[in-house]
């Protein structure tokens, strides 16, 4: 049971390794839109408020906070928050 | 004929002395007006100046919440059980850096230790909510913020544990489908909510995959050695922030989310702490060991019409056993003076909840159903032995985006209760 439970342990692991260091954003992922980010990301925790709720500079803060939060990539933040802000 | 030339002359002087005055004194009034305008140009320069935004800026946000209990069991026992204001505020002084702050303004009916509301779950355990009309003011987390790279964010003093999700991520009340925490989790409960520490964390692609991180060292849990209470000796208490010990806890989450539209995360956590009791004292040695798995799945459906989704999370508490001394009256009652007992503590749940969003009618889609089991056991044999499973039933109206009025059934081994809370996030 114990050597199964590590065995498992170190597969997953293992996979993560190979994701990391034999894999770079593909094309279909950098490709995607601020908006699609937004309707995928957001989510997977809350609803989605209305763009217009915040101005453009608390859309900056409110999507720092979420990078944070939610553990979003630097890439993702920076398009939604420019998606956010061309649509408030 | 001399006079007349003379005449003439003094008329043409005149003629044109006339309007070369007349336009002098409006070129002068012009100037006047001029530098009136100047001036009140220099004014309204100043007024916008005034109010021009620097380079840092501020956000005011937040979230309330008003929650009623009926006890199914006790008609007697209804009551606004819960109201809770909890603003935070973040401010970015620069673009790598930030503070966020949390602050809980609370005030609890009583009855079960913060039952309902921000995350202030926790049957099982003691907490300064648990008293009938208290009102208290609680630090939720500030945390400095500093962006290091695209890989990796620094932070330091009180943060949200980054162990399992939905401390972190599920805990406010316009974001937890339910009015209630699953047990176990929340406020003074077993399980951690805010560490004083540092930590890095971050989010990185990789392929088509997703990972995040986050690792942290913080004082880490106290061990309640029986000596100041002994009903709660055993337990772990994670909302001291004074540190009994040298030692340091180490604890992270690792996430995975496999898929390209992150609509699954697995994630995996835990915390290590060597020591948790009073330095010197015979507990110096005990450690403890917190081990937790989490996933939730997000199911956007177009036959369905509207959004599921799955979340769960499994905690496992594990204490080094220690010789605890026993009371007197226990003692009078022939048990020996020192007790022991498997110092393991379980808390998981499972939530479903759809939302028939996209719904032609608007009322169809502002309902969510939602279902959540949750089981929570402290140990056999403690003082504070606690066993617990409920089912969970609700049914929510969205009004906005972040404002629902939330209707659920608790029914538990313990109790069964009815809440409705109307919850605002702002």
């Amino acid at each position: 049971m114990k050597l199964s439970k590590i065995i498992i342990a170190l597969a997953f692991i293992g996979y993560i390794i190979f994701s990391v260091s034999s894999c770079k954003p593909s094309q279909f992922i950098t490709a995607k839109s601020g908006a699609q980010l937004w309707g995928e990301n957001c989510v997977r925790c809350h609803n989605i408020p209305s763009p217009n709720i915040y101005s453009d500079q608390q859309w900056e803060l409110a999507v720092s906070h979420m990078r944070l939060r939610g553990n979003l990539t630097k890439e993702e933040s920076d398009k939604i928050t420019e998606f956010l802000q061309a649509a408030n | 004929m001399k006079n007349k030339y003379i005449f003439l002359v003094a008329m043409f002087a005149v003629a044109g002395f006339v309007p070369l005055a007349v336009l002098a004194q409006d070129q002068s009034e012009v100037n006047k007006e001029i530098e009136k305008l100047k001036e009140e140009n220099r004014e309204q320069n100043k007024k916008i100046n005034a109010n021009k935004p620097g380079k840092s800026s501020f956000l005011f946000t937040g979230f309330s919440n008003l929650t009623y209990h009926q006890n199914l069991e006790d008609t007697d026992d209804s009551k606004f059980a819960h109201a809770g204001f909890s603003p935070i505020t973040i401010w970015r002084p620069s673009e790598r850096l930030m503070l966020e702050t949390e602050l809980h303004i609370e005030m609890e009916g009583g009855v079960h230790g913060g039952e309902a509301g921000d995350g202030h779950g926790g049957h099982g355990s003691e907490n300064e909510a648990g008293h009938e009309g208290t009102t208290f003011i609680d630090l939720g987390y500030a945390n400095m913020v500093y962006f290091l790279n695209d890989y990796m964010i620094i932070t330091a003093g009180k943060f949200l544990t980054p162990i399992g999700t939905f401390n972190e991520r599920f805990h406010p009340s316009w974001i937890n489908p339910l009015p209630t925490s699953p047990l176990g989790m929340g406020h003074g409960s077993p399980l951690p909510v805010a560490e004083l520490g540092i930590q890095i964390r971050g989010g990185l692609q990789t392929g088509i995959s997703k990972l995040n991180y986050a690792l942290y060292l913080s004082n880490g849990p106290v061990l309640e050695d029986g000596q100041g209470d002994p009903e709660r000796a055993g337990s772990v208490v994670y909302s001291n922030f004074s540190d009994n010990n040298k030692n340091k806890a180490l604890g992270g989450r690792l996430g995975w989310l496999p898929i390209h539209n992150s609509s699954l995360e697995i994630g995996i956590s835990g915390q290590w702490a060597k020591n948790v009791g009073d330095e010197g004292s015979v507990y110096e040695k005990v450690g403890s060991q917190l081990v937790v798995g989490d996933i939730s799945y997000l199911i956007n459906s177009t036959s369905l019409k509207g959004v599921i989704r799955l979340t769960g999370q499994y905690s496992k508490l594990m204490v080094d056993d220690a010789l605890y001394k026993s009371d007197s009256t226990d003692i009078a009652k022939g048990d020996s003076e020192f007790y022991t007992f498997d110092n393991t503590s379980t808390f998981y749940y499972g939530l479903i909840s759809y939302r028939p969003s996209k719904s032609g009618k608007k009322f169809i889609r502002n309902i969510e159903f939602v279902y959540r089991y949750d089981f929570g056991q402290t140990p056999a044999d403690s003082k504070w032995e606690f066993e617990d499973a409920r089912s969970t039933f609700g049914l929510n109206y969205w009004i906005q985006a972040r404002s629902a009025i939330k209707l659920a059934v608790s029914i538990g081994e313990l109790s069964n209760i009815m809440y409705l809370q109307w919850a605002l996030g702002f």
